[in-house]
């Protein structure tokens, strides 16, 4: 029986739909089936963010409206078989989709997947209700900016009253250096205000935008560093026990240098 | 005042003009001094009123219509200029034909989150860049001025030609009429569908080419340089339309890949 990964966050444009891709693509790296669901109906990017966006003829509306059958929606990845993306439809917009509806779809897929990763629109409007209702587990990702953390503490408390609890955090875009000046969040900071549990960070990182141009998830691209991040927070999802990467560290001699004077 | 509500005889049949008034008021007792002095006449046959490019609320609509029924007319059709009361009238399934008509009828943009369902004649025109989520559909054909983002959608019962750069979805001969063909300045779809044939671009972009043609040959969808000038020379002269040969040549230097390959 597949488990409903939901991830939000309430403010826009931190890296939700960048998350989904990249856990889902780590996961089914790692050996596990996954489907990943575009749950922003009329503003879809996973479908481009996956690189798969050439391919679609179903979407998760005709699927929920019984245009099709959620197999034929269904796009297999074109590098990792494990792989697959229901896209949303991008002509439709939010009303078009129920929450019982979601649900329903998401329990067909249960029975064929161990993971379904669901990324949910920005806001605390109807998308996300719809992308919340299938879901086992909330992923909220925030970056360490006030205001994305005001938002994110809103969704928490949304996600309790609607006994989805309790949500796993993702600190994404940190930077270390600014976060060492106290010119930025660290994430002690952020979980002070949040209080749920870490799932883990992501630093900022420039080839995120590059492969979001260019179609292809990070964690199937060699070692980058927030690649790294996201394989680890995969890991931590299937159960297995990863350290958190200290951050502060970027491998650089100076680090090292800093690293090796301070332990003096 | 005396053209406001004058009764004229055209080829389509009856017509009382009332594209001359002002507002629903000065339309409303036209229409009612006519059908009072030509009562009798009229009774029983079928009558067109032209409302020109007045803008009337449903419920005005209505209520003319409500006059003309009241006054014995067997039948009635609307005749407008006017973009909104011509879909209400459509809807009402009243709306008579101009000669005009496929001037007037042009493909409008449909941005699905505010607009019902829109249906227009023949072929349809939109003078504008169809971005991503907008939808256009026309049982005829449809030509754009513009550009066709990514994540737009075209669907067209006949052909679609577009004066612009094609990004976006296209999927023509909807009506099942072969010979649909797609047409651009610059084809580059992320999709593209003609009839029951499906193609995606592939997946290593090439820019550069010309104008090209999209149609089907045989069970795939092929891309020639769209040049109809020169096949126009050719076939003056005499000689053989392209074989099938130069299709398939045309698709391999293209690739665009039949859908599933």
């Amino acid at each position: 029986m597949g488990r409903v990964i939901t991830v939000t966050s309430g403010k826009g444009g931190v890296g939700k739909t960048t998350a989904t891709a990249n856990i889902a693509a780590a996961l089914a790296a790692q050996g596990h089936k996954v489907v990943a669901i575009d749950g922003d109906i009329g503003l879809r990017n996973l479908d481009v963010v996956l690189g798969l966006e050439n391919r679609i003829v179903f979407d998760l509306v005709d699927v929920a409206e019984g245009r099709c059958r959620v197999r034929q929606a269904l796009i297999r990845d074109k590098r990792t078989p494990e792989l697959f993306l229901l896209p949303a439809s991008q002509t439709r917009d939010k009303d078009a989709l129920r929450p019982e509806q979601m649900v329903e779809v998401c329990d067909q897929l249960r029975e064929d997947f161990e993971f379904i990763v669901v990324d949910s629109p920005a806001g605390i409007e109807g998308g996300f209700r719809v992308a919340l209702a299938p879901a086992d587990q909330v992923v909220i990702v925030t970056t360490p900016e006030v205001s994305a953390v005001r938002d994110a503490d809103r969704v928490v408390g949304l996600v309790e009253a609607a006994e989805k609890g309790p949500a796993l955090l993702v600190i994404n875009r940190v930077k270390a250096n600014m976060v060492r000046r106290g010119d930025m969040l660290g994430p002690e900071d952020v979980q002070e205000i949040l209080s749920i549990e870490l799932l883990g960070m992501v630093p900022e990182d420039e080839a995120v935008v590059v492969s979001s141009n260019r179609g292809l998830p990070l964690v199937m691209d060699g070692a980058h560093p927030a690649g790294k991040a996201f394989s680890d927070i995969a890991l931590r999802l299937s159960g297995v026990e990863v350290p958190m990467t200290d951050l502060s560290d970027d491998g650089s001699i100076w680090s090292r240098i800093v690293r090796f004077v301070r332990q003096r | 005042m005396s053209e406001l509500g004058r009764l004229k005889g055209t080829s389509s049949g009856l017509v009382i003009d009332l594209s001359a008034s002002d507002g629903f008021q000065e339309a409303h007792e036209a229409l009612l001094r006519t059908l009072s002095e030509r009562g009798a006449f009229l009774s029983g046959s079928r009558v067109v009123i032209d409302l020109g490019q007045l803008s009337l609320m449903v419920v005005e609509l209505e209520a003319l219509l409500e006059e003309c029924r009241g006054a014995g007319l067997a039948e009635v059709g609307v005749l407008s200029h006017n973009e909104r009361l011509r879909s209400v009238a459509r809807a009402m399934g009243i709306l008579h034909g101009l000669e005009d008509d496929r001037a007037a009828g042009q493909a409008i943009v449909r941005d699905t989150i505010t607009s019902p369902d829109m249906e227009v004649n023949e072929c349809g025109l939109v003078a504008a860049t169809v971005r991503s989520g907008h939808s256009v559909w026309n049982p005829g054909n449809i030509i754009v001025l513009g550009d066709v983002n990514p994540g737009a959608e075209i669907v067209a019962g006949g052909s679609v030609i577009v004066w612009g750069t094609l990004r976006g979805t296209v999927h023509a001969g909807t009506s099942g009429a072969s010979g649909a063909v797609v047409c651009a300045l610059c084809l580059e779809p992320t999709q593209l569908r003609i009839g029951d044939q499906i193609a995606r671009a592939p997946d290593e972009p090439a820019s550069g080419r010309g104008p090209e043609m999209a149609r089907v040959s045989g069970s795939a969808i092929v891309v020639d340089e769209w040049s109809p000038g020169h096949r126009r020379g050719r076939r003056a002269e005499g000689r053989e339309a392209p074989s099938g040969l130069r299709s398939v040549l045309g698709r391999v230097r293209r690739g665009v890949k039949p859908w599933g390959e």
